[in-house]
């Protein structure tokens, strides 16, 4: 066992006890390519991002319609169509009975989407028309 | 008499045949881990598709071979040597690579492109060994290999130290392989360590979908980039994004099919007897084996560190804030570092759902890992 750990670091010579030494860092092959190494990844990798980013546009392009990126975005926040207003409308006239009218509907954005609708919620019962 | 004395030196001849005369206390104590790799494979469950071919291998490649007989993995012209040159001419990890193409859906990663910065983050746990090893007195090339542990991936580690170090071939892959079973170990703590409750808690929006056509250009348009800016990478970055073609355009399904199941499993078979088989006690237990270990490990802590904190930077700038856990899913042991992700962050809130979200660093983790793989080896292949 022992003369064979002995071969195998005679045979990868300077290794043996893991002298410590900062000296090889700088040389080419130490901090420079590590650096260069490094910066190859993220120049191909953010290469990646650019083009997956555009890659709707592109489609879009392929595709041959005119506007890319915006029927994408509307589409969510899009004003309440006719149908989704009649909805509203009757789930407001099953909760609070006849007589209760939809004024105004709006998009809410996440962060109303809790606190502010409580809170509305709260405001409409507290006047509930009878 | 005579007939006695005759049976006798036949019998000291026939132990001369057998194995136990050049058993070493080395042999032993390595088919003991070979034996322990099986044991944690089938009992326990630890990634038992590669533990088993590895740790069968580990005892096959530790019987001493008897005098004159040509064996063995390091024997010329052996069967096993022949076997074996798949590994040692790097040809098999290429091949596994091919198939985990062809299992690898890229969607989540085409939904939210700025995920894979987070792959990129991790590798500096790969050029952060590699200085590590060098101030240790390993040569530049032996450096490499050994930092590559930390792209996590072991088919790259296998592909990288046959080009650069193959006589740490052996180490180098139970490394990686072994680190790579033992994420859900090492990862955590420094998860914990460096992110807060309520970074923990942070909700990722759910992604898009995108659409087949998306998919198919992706991997095509991603090998040019990748192949030209890192032509080192040309052979895994290929044939993973090969493989990702084949299963995305839908018209090969077949061939998609096979490279995913059949061929992967085959290669997966040879790749893991043969590295096994190479851990023969002469080779493999040296001062240096010990050096790769735990270098191996500083390697991983520093891969998820690094994509860690590299979440937490992107955070200043932007305004709709990522997990910072998912940058430990940077590192790329697919899947089981995006699914570490996926524990912690429901430790913390049971109804957040990160594993999809954490699959993109971990796919761009395997790029990134393949891009430092090939730059290592342009740079430090001898010319």
């Amino acid at each position: 066992m022992i003369h064979l750990l002995a071969a195998a670091a005679a045979e990868t010579a300077e290794t043996e006890g893991f002298s410590f030494s900062l000296e090889p860092l700088w040389h080419d092959q130490g901090l420079p390519l590590a650096i260069m190494g490094m910066v190859v990844v993220f120049c191909a990798l953010i290469t990646v991002v650019i083009f997956i980013s555009n890659l709707p546009r592109l489609m879009a392009l392929i595709e041959g319609k005119p506007a890319p990126a915006k029927p994408a975005k509307p589409a969510a926040p899009a004003e309440d169509p006719d149908e989704m207003i009649a909805v509203i409308a009757a789930a407001v006239e099953a909760a609070l009975g006849p007589g209760a009218r939809v004024i105004h509907t709006q998009q809410l954005t996440p962060r109303e989407l809790s606190w502010a609708q409580q809170g509305r919620f709260e405001h409409q019962t507290s006047h509930k028309p009878r | 008499m005579g007939a006695l004395e005759y049976l006798g030196t036949k019998a000291s001849q026939l132990i001369q045949t057998t194995a136990f005369t050049g058993l070493t206390f080395g042999n032993a104590a390595m088919i003991a881990i070979g034996l322990l790799f099986v044991y944690l494979a089938i009992a326990k469950h630890y990634e038992p598709l590669l533990l088993v071919p590895i740790g069968f291998g580990v005892i096959v490649g530790n019987i001493p071979p008897a005098a004159g007989m040509s064996v063995g993995v390091y024997d010329k012209y052996s069967v096993l040597w022949y076997l074996y040159q798949g590994v040692s001419q790097g040809v098999f990890p290429p091949l596994i690579f091919l198939g985990i193409g062809a299992m690898t859906d890229f969607s989540t990663m085409l939904s939210n492109p700025k995920l894979v910065l987070l792959g990129a983050a991790a590798q500096v746990g790969v050029f952060l060994t590699f200085l590590g090893a060098l101030t240790l007195g390993f040569t530049p090339q032996q450096a490499g290999a050994i930092g590559i542990i930390g792209g996590a991936d072991g088919p790259t580690a296998i592909f990288l130290s046959s080009k650069l170090a193959p006589t740490l071939l052996g180490a180098i892959a139970i490394a990686a392989y072994s680190y790579m079973a033992l994420v859900p170990v090492i990862q955590p703590p420094i998860m914990y360590l460096l992110t807060s409750k309520k970074e923990r808690l942070i909700r990722m929006k759910t992604p898009r979908q995108v659409s087949r056509r998306e998919r198919i250009i992706f991997p095509i348009a991603a090998f040019l980039i990748c192949g030209l800016l890192a032509p080192g990478a040309i052979v895994l970055i290929g044939m993973l994004f090969f493989g990702n073609l084949l299963k995305e355009c839908t018209v090969a399904e077949r061939l998609a099919n096979t490279a995913r199941t059949a061929m992967i499993d085959v290669v997966t078979i040879l790749l893991g007897f043969c590295v096994g088989a190479s851990t023969s006690a002469d080779h493999f237990l040296t001062p240096q084996s010990i050096g790769i270990f735990a270098l191996g490990a500083a390697s991983f802590a520093v891969a998820t560190a690094g994509g860690i904190l590299f979440a937490k930077f992107m955070n200043l700038f932007l305004r709709e804030k990522i997990n910072p856990l998912l940058g430990a899913a940077g590192v790329s042991a697919v899947p089981d570092s995006a699914r570490v992700v996926h524990m912690v962050g429901q430790k913390e809130d049971p109804t957040n759902f990160l594993l999809m979200h954490a699959m993109a660093p971990n796919v761009a983790g395997v790029i990134g890992s393949a891009i430092a793989a090939g730059v290592l080896w342009s740079q430090l292949a001898d010319k």
